[in-house]
């Protein structure tokens, strides 16, 4: 044939696979992409703009419905920001902090799951993904009995958590950190020796270190192209530097090798939790800042300062120092940073969010164009991206 | 003349009797493939409508039959209209040739319990199987939608790439039958199945039926993770559903005709013939649904490689093998 | 006498099919065409008593080589008329007379089976027959014509290799 003609095909915002409203703009040589472009903004919700007319408070729920996957990590970078901006990160109490560690982990690994599930899905492999949210639902039910709510938990507060864990949900959850394991043994004797399986995934969506760290790709996908970053070894937070674990690198550069990573960073997590867990003590959950701290309830009613602390920073909110801070974190899909610039107002003077799956998603044309229409999918589920991040 | 008549009637009979059996198996078979898929993923499958669901199919028909019927703009019409019907009738003919049971006597008459005993009735059979190709790509191309033309183009090689290796594989079976009468081939496995004789020939077989049946591992021409739905992207209320039980027709064809070339057809110990062929087809039935639950989907290119580097050489050289094993051994 | 009458219709249907094959301006209606004139001709040489060629008919000329037309007509996107969408009813009827005559032909020829009652069959010619006079007493033809295929597809390869394009070697 001597015409070199493309095919343009939309894929998405309405396809079973672009998880969510992406869509990709694909050009075709027969199955063969030629040039793929991502289109964003469907989901876009100004979360950025909307934080500059609410106190520091009032924002922490917007950062819920960022990455919807992993919710807690989110709520995590955002009080670590706001906690260096008001001074607090010092005064942080030990038991918020390992509470903190756990539900970050927890959100890994709920977070980790989906991205599994529905790699899996997009691959053809249909019964992973009910066995991996089967998982998933514990983790739910953690986060439900915990904060109160399955998706978006707004459980952390400036200072601490908003309230103690409840009674025995430790056991619950030391069970499901020692079986968790089991459970990935299981999806990998699904997946990993399923020759299918490799030959989908091994030498797809090749991506080489010096491409992602140009492009700055960060977290398990810049991890199994052999760089080894993680935030939480390597500029520790929330007391990341007391756990003992391994960070997952592979150096395959493919899906294959993040499908590795990720897999493992599975089974770390569950190790840091039985650590955080061991770490557990009883104790105060909120830091002793009452000019910053919401305070309890209990003072609230009981006490004339709580009800003054109570009414200063629910009214007027409280005011932090001019000056501008950034801190970023590791979240399940890469570092997600907090960029805060405070005027000293109670609000925000400005806030940006440097979303991990929107930096990471600028690499899926590099990896996808030559290879077929069916590898676009996998590197999709491989990038692990999260519309309602990438849009903010 | 009355002899005419009584052989008219009696294949009429035969056809409605197939008609009814095969239609409202693959009606059950959409359910049980629902109900075995969900046990396999800690799920329940539908257990509303009936008892044990067991009126689901009939509630997904009478969905499908009040659902709007699309038909897209600049759409080619009579070639969009009648592609789902055929690929129901395609693979609904397929059954004419497939003996179920040896002959029955009946008021003194010998009934041979196959629509009509072809004498070439395996070369019918892959006829047809390769005309299915039809539906799927008129269905695509009439469409005039891509990601059906892309479902349509897939579909079109796969099946003819598969529908070698099929061929070739049931050649040690006409070989050791001596004929392309599927009676006679049942009949040649009175002792053992072919599936002990022809090891190598029976696995592409089942092999290229799942590639031929569009079902996980091979269901690229609807991968709809990839393009939608493929070929019957368009498609929408009774039309879908054709394209759709007649997949499932489709199962159960390509079952019967593994059992009846590989698994010794009616042919088995205590139970009467007719339930040993039922049993045979249905557990072929149960490993395709098996199948789609654990496997992954291949890729395009994996499954061209897949086709014609490793099964179409491998069947052809077992061809060269069996013909010479035989030769040898002068049978 | 019906296997002549039916004999007449097939032929009739066919030559109809093929004359619409030319006919038409749509490619895939063309190929449409041509594959029921080969239906056609396969049920005419099954009923001549040659069923072994009737259904190479239909495996090689109705089931791949036609396919492979369909193939590369969808390949060069040819989408289906441009033309404004008119319910035209009378498009229908060659459709629906041509299907008609096929399909009662062929009931009638299983129900007839002319092949076995041996009625109105110009020659007969089981797999068997068939087989004995392609791979023995025209061996030698056989192999030459095989060999011109053999050179025909080492020419479509060289062909094919030639293009610059890094993709994998789809058949």
């Amino acid at each position: 044939m001597a015409t070199f003609e493309t095919m343009t095909i939309n894929m998405g915002p309405q396809h079973p696979s672009t998880h969510g409203v992406l869509q990709l703009v694909l050009e075709l040589d027969g199955e063969v992409v030629v040039k793929a472009t991502p289109h964003i903004g469907f989901l876009h919700r100004g979360v950025e703009k909307l934080s500059e007319h609410r106190t520091y408070h009032q924002v922490l729920p917007l950062t819920d419905r960022l990455d919807y996957l992993a919710p807690m990590h989110n709520n995590l970078g955002y009080v670590l920001a706001v906690e260096k901006l008001f001074g607090l990160t010092d005064a942080i109490p030990e038991r918020a902090q390992v509470v903190r560690v756990i539900m970050a982990e927890l959100t890994r690994i709920k977070s980790h799951l989906v991205w599994l599930a529905c790699h899996a899905l997009d691959i053809g492999a249909m019964t992973v993904f009910l066995y991996c949210f089967r998982e998933r639902e514990t983790v739910m039910d953690f986060y439900e009995k915990i904060s109160g709510a399955r998706m978006t938990s707004n459980y952390f507060r400036v200072g601490g958590l908003s309230a103690d864990l409840p009674a025995g949900i430790e056991q619950e959850i030391r069970k499901f950190a020692q079986e968790m394991p089991g459970h990935v043994e299981t999806y990998e004797g699904l997946l990993t020796g399923n020759k299918i399986w490799q030959k989908r995934i091994q030498g797809v969506g090749v991506i080489s270190a010096e491409d992602a760290i140009d492009l700055g790709v960060s977290g398990p996908s810049l991890r199994g192209s052999g760089v080894n970053w993680d935030l939480r070894r390597d500029q520790p937070y929330s007391g990341y530097e007391n756990y003992d674990f391994e960070v997952a690198v592979g150096d395959g550069c493919d899906t294959w090798s993040r499908y590795h990573c990720r897999l493992k960073e599975l089974r770390e997590s569950c190790k840091i939790i039985l650590q955080a867990l061991d770490r557990l003590k009883p104790g105060p959950i909120l830091a002793d800042a009452p000019k910053v701290c919401l305070p309890p309830k209990k003072d609230v009613v009981n006490s004339i300062e709580g009800l003054i602390h109570h009414f200063k920073i629910i009214s007027e909110g409280p005011k932090p120092e001019p000056g501008e801070v950034y801190v970023g974190v590791e979240n399940p899909k890469g570092e997600v940073g907090y960029y805060l610039v405070s005027d000293g107002s109670p609000r925000p003077y400005r806030m940006k969010i440097r979303p991990a799956s929107f930096i990471n998603l600028q690499a899926l044309p590099k990896m996808c164009e030559g290879s077929l229409i069916a590898d676009v999918v996998a590197v999709i589920g491989t990038l692990d991206i999260v519309l309602g991040e990438i849009d903010r | 003349m009355t002899e005419l008549l009584i052989t008219a009637t009696l294949i009429l009979v035969k056809l409605i009797l197939i008609f009814a059996v095969v239609l409202s198996l693959a009606a059950y078979m959409v359910l049980a493939e629902r109900k075995i898929l969900g046990r396999m993923q800690l799920r329940y499958g539908p257990n509303r409508v009936g008892p044990f669901g067991l009126c689901q199919p009939l509630a997904d028909v009478i969905k499908l039959l009040t659902k709007e019927d699309l038909v897209p703009a600049r759409a080619d019409r009579v070639m969009f209209l009648i592609a789902p019907g055929m690929a129901s009738l395609i693979a609904l003919l397929s059954f004419a040739v497939v003996p179920f049971s040896p002959p029955v006597t009946l008021f003194g008459r010998e009934i041979p319990m196959v629509v009509c005993d072809l004498n070439i009735g395996l070369l019918y059979f892959l006829g047809l199987s390769s005309l299915a190709v039809y539906s799927i790509a008129l269905g695509g191309w009439a469409s005039n939608s891509k990601y059906a033309l892309l479902g349509a183009i897939r579909g079109l090689a796969q099946l003819i790439s598969y529908e070698l290796s099929m061929g070739l594989a049931v050649v040690p079976v006409v070989l050791s039958a001596k004929s392309f009468s599927l009676t006679d081939i049942v009949l040649s496995q009175a002792d053992w199945p072919n599936m002990v004789r022809h090891p190598v020939a029976f696995v592409i077989f089942m092999i290229s039926v799942m590639a031929e049946s569009k079902r996980t591992p091979f269901d690229l021409p609807e991968g709809e993770n990839e393009i939608v739905a493929g070929y019957h992207t368009e498609y929408s209320g009774m039309r879908f559903g054709l394209f759709f039980v007649g997949e499932y027709i489709n199962v159960i064809i390509l079952g019967a005709m593994v059992t009846v070339l590989f698994l010794g057809g009616w042919h088995g110990p205590l139970l009467p013939p007719i339930v040993w062929f039922a049993l045979k087809v249905l557990a072929v039935a149960f490993c395709f649904i098996w199948t789609r639950g654990t496997l992954p989907r291949l890729r395009y290119d994996q499954l061209m490689h897949f086709g014609w580097k490793f099964l179409i050489p491998v069947a052809l050289a077992n061809v060269l093998v069996t013909g010479a094993v035989m030769l040898a051994i002068g049978s | 006498m019906i296997a002549s009458v039916v004999f007449y219709l097939l032929a009739a249907a066919t030559l109809a099919a093929t004359l619409l094959c030319i006919t038409r301006t749509s490619p895939v209606h063309a190929v449409i065409y041509l594959v029921h004139a080969f239906f056609d001709l396969a049920l005419i040489f099954y009923l001549f008593g040659a069923p072994l060629v009737a259904a190479w008919e239909m495996i090689i000329y109705a089931g791949a080589i036609m396919v492979l037309f369909l193939f590369i007509i969808m390949m060069l996107e040819l989408a289906p008329g441009g033309k404004p969408l008119t319910v035209d009813r009378r498009r229908w009827i060659p459709v629906l007379l041509l299907s008609l005559v096929t399909l009662g032909c062929t009931v009638l020829l299983i129900v007839l089976d002319p092949a076995a009652a041996g009625s109105g069959a110009a020659f007969h010619a089981s797999p068997r027959e068939f087989g004995t006079a392609l791979f023995d007493r025209y061996a030698l033809a056989v192999q030459v014509v095989s060999f011109q295929l053999l050179f025909a597809a080492v020419g479509a390869y060289y062909v094919g290799k030639g293009e610059p394009r890094a993709r994998g070697d789809n058949p």
